[in-house]
């Protein structure tokens, strides 16, 4: 199986660590998985018999970019020529996501699936603003997309949003999907204000140096609308009705609890289709009111009622870990 | 220029001494590598994971960092007993945050544990700059050092000197580095591995073009057994790279494997010296000239280890079994310090150490459970490893025999027995109870005996 990586930061690295753990996994299942090419921004490093990753990362930080590699490499060769010549079986598309829309990562998409490439995301942007061209265009080459570590990386929400919706039908679904945001919110219970909170979850990591898009709630916004998705498409993120946390006062969080309820941002797909994203009184003790970095979801199914899922949100290694399912799953599904 | 590797492991928490000692060649330039102890590590990474609790771990780290400050005059006492304090509640704070997203967060505990090993240089340079020597204080990460992660098996992490400007700008004066606290390639905080910060001094060595790395101990120098077991242990002089290898990992802590062997690749010497005279050569490593008379100059132990017998004889003729069987173990994040397969090849035997021995069961266990290749596993717990190292050994006749026969002569059993293919070491495994007669024996009989 020829694998060409699209993106080399955290999530990509993490997946290539991954993929040496799972060979023998993927071995089983008849496939040799080869890494046969790698694209980052300054260009491609491309091997018919493998990459070698283990120099590629000294490589990255000394020269800039993968393609500065002495197994070969092409400065300035960029993704979607990368494809035309590495001719994958499955592209696995980690580049950052974009604010506002699709950015680069649809035309990897895209170029990908027209070379008869599987296609594997973890870009969230494509999914929130362009679904039914993607679909449409894999449905056209007879190709797969998988994208399920845009929601939740490590937690399963849309593999268990396409099990729940068989023989039955999604009415609502509701979701604490943000850690970042989750994490100040909890901090922010004990009276810190939001900036103090801000200020100690980027000390510990948890918050990005830049966390617009997790406190504007841009980022739950992109995944609720990869949720409706799923569900019907037809959804762009821009549709959704969006507020962050950021003008949360610590002392709204204090009335809160003080009438038993704590303040989450909660992502919503009503059972009118409209989509929601802002900060929601859950009650204390229900099932979405989480602490710190943990997501859930709840979907409230026809015949099922409400069905919960509730987990650790997502890291490069969780992420990396839902590309591999992925590939997994469109293994199955060739053998089908 | 000098170089020093200061790890509070070898040197104690006494460092008044050592610093004034250090000051009386600080003219030249001066770069300090110092490294906190494990234990203190240990407790904050315990505590983050809430294994102890905090206020035990909080107790550990002001008692060490307070042991630290002894000495310092009472002007600039209060305010790195302030710096102290504020230390102590930044980490204190960050544990709560911790809690709060559910346990250690992967960057939340190299923040910390950099807080420590900071607090630990800040508290060495209050001591220089209080005897009267201008003295700064920068992480290795300021210092321009970087840890690299590798994504192909063995996982391995190493530090790499990125950015060498900036440790020629800091170095013309003195300067202490916080060892093992750096950066990673996204300038996210990441805390070295044990052992990394003497791989910073070697590489911060290379790069001023400093001939030798002095590494002051509290006993000084490296000695052919551990003085505790036995009082005519005695210092050796020399030592070449691979003999210091050998010893390093046989737990002859100076400086990690890591830092010996990119020493012999960069042609930097590690001078073994006390913390009485820190600048006078007790043990040198470096190239030997000549084979000296000694075949073997030190006889180590490694204490509570286990043997762990994997046998079938479906084994036999097999291609890849010792790799699986190893891979395994591995997978578990257990380190095998010991490999012996017999020739028949229905058997492997496996060293490791005794807490890690139910994680490596596990990881055979579940790992051939489909399969029959393995019919039986057998254990011996309370084990020692024993290994006689020198350079001499190799292509010399009759050491090994030399060696047994002092071991039988002292009444001991060997176990197992594995000599590598350099010939610098042959290890052997005897019961705990026996270990230290079987050292005893090895030194007396084949070392002093020369």
């Amino acid at each position: 199986m020829r694998i060409l990586l699209i993106g080399f930061g955290n999530v990509g690295r993490a997946f290539l660590q991954l993929m040496e753990e799972e060979r023998r996994r993927f071995r089983r299942l008849g496939a040799e998985p080869r890494i046969v090419g790698i694209v980052d921004r300054g260009g491609a490093t491309l091997s018919e018999n493998g990459v070698k990753v283990s120099s590629l990362l000294t490589t990255k930080l000394e020269k800039g970019s993968v393609a500065y590699s002495e197994q070969g490499g092409f400065p300035s060769m960029d993704a979607a020529e990368a494809i035309g010549i590495a001719q994958p079986n499955v592209t696995v598309e980690v580049t950052p996501t974009s604010r506002g829309g699709s950015g680069p990562a649809l035309r990897h998409i895209l170029k990908a699936l027209e070379h008869g490439s599987h296609v594997v995301s973890a870009n969230k942007a494509p999914f929130a603003y362009d679904y039914d061209l993607i679909m449409r265009t894999a449905l056209s080459h007879g190709r797969i997309v998988k994208y399920s570590a845009t929601v939740g990386g490590g937690l399963p929400v849309l593999k268990t949003l396409r099990t729940l919706m068989i023989g039955d039908v999604v009415e609502s679904i509701r979701g604490v999907l943000n850690a970042t945001s989750n994490y100040i919110l909890t901090l922010m219970e004990e009276g810190r204000s939001y900036d103090e909170a801000l200020r100690l979850a980027r000390e510990i990591g948890i918050a990005e140096a830049d966390p617009t898009m997790d406190v504007s709630g841009m980022d739950t916004a992109y995944k609720i609308t990869i949720i409706a998705n799923t569900i019907e498409g037809g959804h762009r993120a821009d549709e959704v009705e969006l507020k962050g946390i950021e003008e949360v006062k610590p002392n709204d969080l204090l009335e809160a609890a003080l009438n038993g309820y704590s303040i989450r941002l909660v992502g919503e797909f009503t059972e009118q289709g409209r989509l929601r994203v802002g900060p929601s009184k859950l009650k204390k003790g229900s099932m979405l009111d989480v602490n710190g970095t943990l997501n859930a979801v709840e979907f409230r199914m026809k015949r099922a009622g409400p069905v919960y899922l509730l987990g650790r949100g997502a890291g490069p290694f969780e992420t990396a870990a839902a590309i591999i399912r992925d590939i997994f799953e469109i293994l199955e599904e060739e053998k089908r | 220029m000098r170089i020093v590797n200061i790890n509070l492991e070898n040197t104690g928490l006494e460092l008044r001494g050592l610093c004034e000692k250090l000051a009386e060649k600080a003219s030249g330039g001066l770069v300090i590598i110092v490294e906190p102890r494990e234990e203190i590590l240990k407790a904050l990474t315990e505590a983050a994971a809430s294994r102890v609790s905090e206020e035990e771990a909080l107790a550990k780290l002001a008692g060490e960092l307070n042991s630290l400050a002894k000495g310092i005059p009472e002007d600039l006492r209060k305010s790195v007993e302030a710096e102290i304090v504020e230390s102590l509640n930044k980490i204190i704070e960050y544990l709560h945050a911790e809690k709060k997203a559910g346990g250690a967060t992967p960057r939340g505990l190299p923040v910390m544990l950099n807080l420590l090993g900071n607090t630990v240089a800040r508290v060495f340079s209050s001591h220089l700059n209080a005897i009267g020597v201008d003295t700064k204080w920068v992480t290795a990460g300021q210092a321009g050092f970087m840890l690299i992660e590798d994504y192909e098996p063995p996982w391995s992490h190493h530090v790499s000197l990125v950015k060498p400007d900036r440790l020629k700008n800091v170095s013309k004066e003195v300067l202490v580095v916080s060892g093992r606290s750096c950066v990673d390639h996204e300038g996210s905080e990441a805390f070295l591995k044990k052992g990394m910060g003497s791989v910073v001094a070697i590489l911060a060595a290379s790069e001023l073009r400093v001939d030798e790395v002095y590494v002051p101990k509290a006993n000084g120098g490296i000695y052919t057994a551990d003085p505790w077991i036995t009082d005519k242990a005695r210092t050796i002089p020399s030592l070449s790279y691979s003999e210091a290898l050998e010893l390093s990992r046989l737990g002859e802590w100076v400086m990690s494997p890591q830092a010996v062997e990119l020493a012999e690749e960069l042609g930097v010497r590690i001078i073994v010296s006390s913390i009485q005279e820190p600048f006078k050569e007790c043990t040198t490593i470096g190239f030997e000239k000549a084979v000296e008379k000694q075949i073997v100059k030190a006889v180590a132990m490694i204490p509570d280890m286990s043997i762990l017998t994997v046998e079938g004889a479906a084994m036999a003729g097999t291609p890849g079994v010792a790799s699986a069987i190893l891979g395994e173990v591995a997978k578990r994040g257990v380190s095998i310090s010991m490999i012996s397969q017999d020739a028949s090849e229905i058997g492997i035997t496996l060293l490791v150490k005794d807490r890690d021995l139910d994680m490596a069961l596990k990881g055979l266990r579940e790992g051939f459970s489909r399969q029959r290749l393995i019919k039986r596993i057998r254990i011996q717990r309370g084990v020692a490893v024993i290994s006689a190292v020198g350079e001499g050994m190799r292509g010399t006749k009759g050491v090994a025999a030399r060696i047994f026969s002092a071991v039988a002569e002292a009444g001991v059993n060997v176990l197992a027995i594995a000599q590598g293919s350099s010939e610098t070491s042959i290890s052997f495994v005897v019961l705990m109870e026996d270990a230290e007669k079987a050292v005893k024996a090895v030194h007396e009989k084949v070392i002093l005996s020369v």
